[in-house]
């Protein structure tokens, strides 16, 4: 009886969660020599189900940071961050990696396609190693990159297409199995204006009709439209939070 | 834990399909690797062919140990020319390497795409070699057991590739993906 009950407790938190990110009192440190850089120093917030989510800050004000620890792609000095209940604190290499590719999908800022293979195999890629049967793969990869308006070039290799279409193609593997997250690092630092503004739309559609959560860490102002929230970062801690709604509001009162 | 279901996967055949790919579309970028290896597997077979010749100058007792060293240095200049190139090799890949991560690739898949395509590499270099070595070897009169010397070429050639390749694969496979994403090459 006593020992049932302690597993219990064991197994991470899987109740219906209203929140898909929980960020508590998260710090990181590093030594740079004698001296303690703190590049983030207490940070706490949730992200809800469905959210789309900015931190925005000027570079060096800890929000790659702190998108990297929300990915489990680096771990904090102090504090946790919970992913779908989860601590990934706790997880091990092999429950890390299991969540990096059925969780979160993940956008960067350069792309980072494999460049040896076509669109079709980099979107497919996630889902091999997470064992889905080849052909079922290949068909769910071309309706992805349909999605994402590429269906005329799966069989492209990165170097043929344009930055805006490998963000693409990004975007669509990082949707392969059906994230509950999307982490997006500066999708659109190396976009022109325009496909900028296409890559947002993208993934505000993304956001409302597949309900998946999206957080992104930017300094590009024209996420501001579609985010329901904003979270301004600066010197690794929070200076504020906005709605959208109320950002809105400001403006049509001014 | 009832978790040992969830853990992701390499298969054999997805990963040599990648590293045939590469190996393929980044020939231009390899062919370094495969040239150390060539060079080195030429010099010792041809070594080996012409040892009758070159034995007849040198005192019996110290012929065993004068073959031996050539072949040591053929071996060292292989591994070290090698692992150079395979150390570069790698390090132009650290993104890619980030990238499979952050996507649930685990190190030990990392590590073995990086050792097949290494083993691959060596057994082709292994065996242009042995033909450059032979052809040099017989040329200038040399005599020998060409099917044991093929052996004998494979088997160096793999030798080198497990142990230069070791190094650099286990290095860029423990990577967290944040450290191989990070790296400007």
């Amino acid at each position: 009886m006593v020992e049932a009950q302690v597993k219990t407790e064991l197994v991470p938190r899987r109740r219906k969660l209203e929140y898909v990110v929980e960020v508590m009192d998260v710090k990181k440190y590093y030594k740079l020599g004698k001296v303690i850089v703190k590049a983030l120093d207490g940070v706490s917030f949730n992200v809800k189900r469905s959210e789309y989510v900015s931190i925005m800050g000027p570079s060096g004000s800890g929000k790659t940071t702190l998108f990297n620890m929300i990915g489990g792609l680096d771990r904090p000095t102090a504090g946790k961050i919970y992913i779908e209940g989860v601590d990934i604190a706790m997880l091990d290499a092999y429950e890390l990696a299991w969540l990096r590719a059925n969780t979160i999908g993940y956008i960067f800022q350069t792309f980072n396609l494999i460049p040896v293979l076509t669109a079709l195999e980099n979107v497919m890629l996630p889902m091999i190693f997470v064992g889905k049967p080849y052909d079922e793969a290949v068909e769910k990869a071309k309706k992805l990159l349909e999605l994402v308006g590429l269906g005329r070039f799966i069989h492209h290799k990165p170097g043929e297409l344009s930055g805006g279409q490998q963000q693409r193609v990004a975007a669509a593997r990082a949707l392969a199995n059906d994230p509950a997250i999307i982490l997006a690092d500066e999708p659109t630092g190396n976009l022109d204006l325009v496909t900028g503004l296409k890559l947002i739309n993208l993934l505000k559609k993304i956001n409302t009709e597949q309900k998946v959560t999206v957080v992104t860490a930017t300094h590009d102002l024209k996420m501001v439209d579609v985010s329901d929230r904003i979270i301004w970062i600066r010197d690794g801690r929070i200076e504020k939070i906005e709605m959208r709604r109320d950002i809105e509001a400001e403006v049509r009162e001014e | 834990m009832g978790k040992s279901e969830e853990k992701t996967v390499l298969p054999f055949g997805e990963a040599i399909y990648m590293v045939l790919h590469s190996i393929r579309l980044r020939l231009g970028r390899i062919l370094v690797v495969i040239i150390a290896i060539t060079a080195s597997i030429a010099y010792m077979v041809s070594l080996d062919l012409l040892s009758r010749i070159l034995a007849s100058s040198i005192p019996p007792n110290g012929v065993g140990i004068y073959l031996f060293l050539l072949d040591l240095t053929a071996f060292i200049v292989a591994a070290a020319g090698t692992m150079n190139s395979l150390l570069i090799m790698i390090a132009e890949r650290y993104h890619e390497i980030g990238t499979m991560k952050s996507f649930g690739a685990r190190d030990i898949h990392i590590f073995e795409l990086l050792m097949i395509e290494a083993l691959i590499l060596t057994i082709i270099g292994g065996f242009l070699g042995y033909l450059i070595g032979l052809g040099i070897g017989y040329g200038l009169g040399g005599s020998g057991d060409p099917v044991f010397l093929l052996g004998k070429a494979i088997g160096v050639a793999v030798l080198i590739g497990l142990i230069s390749a070791s190094y650099p694969s286990y290095q860029a496979a423990r990577m967290s993906p944040v450290e191989a994403l990070r790296v400007e090459v």
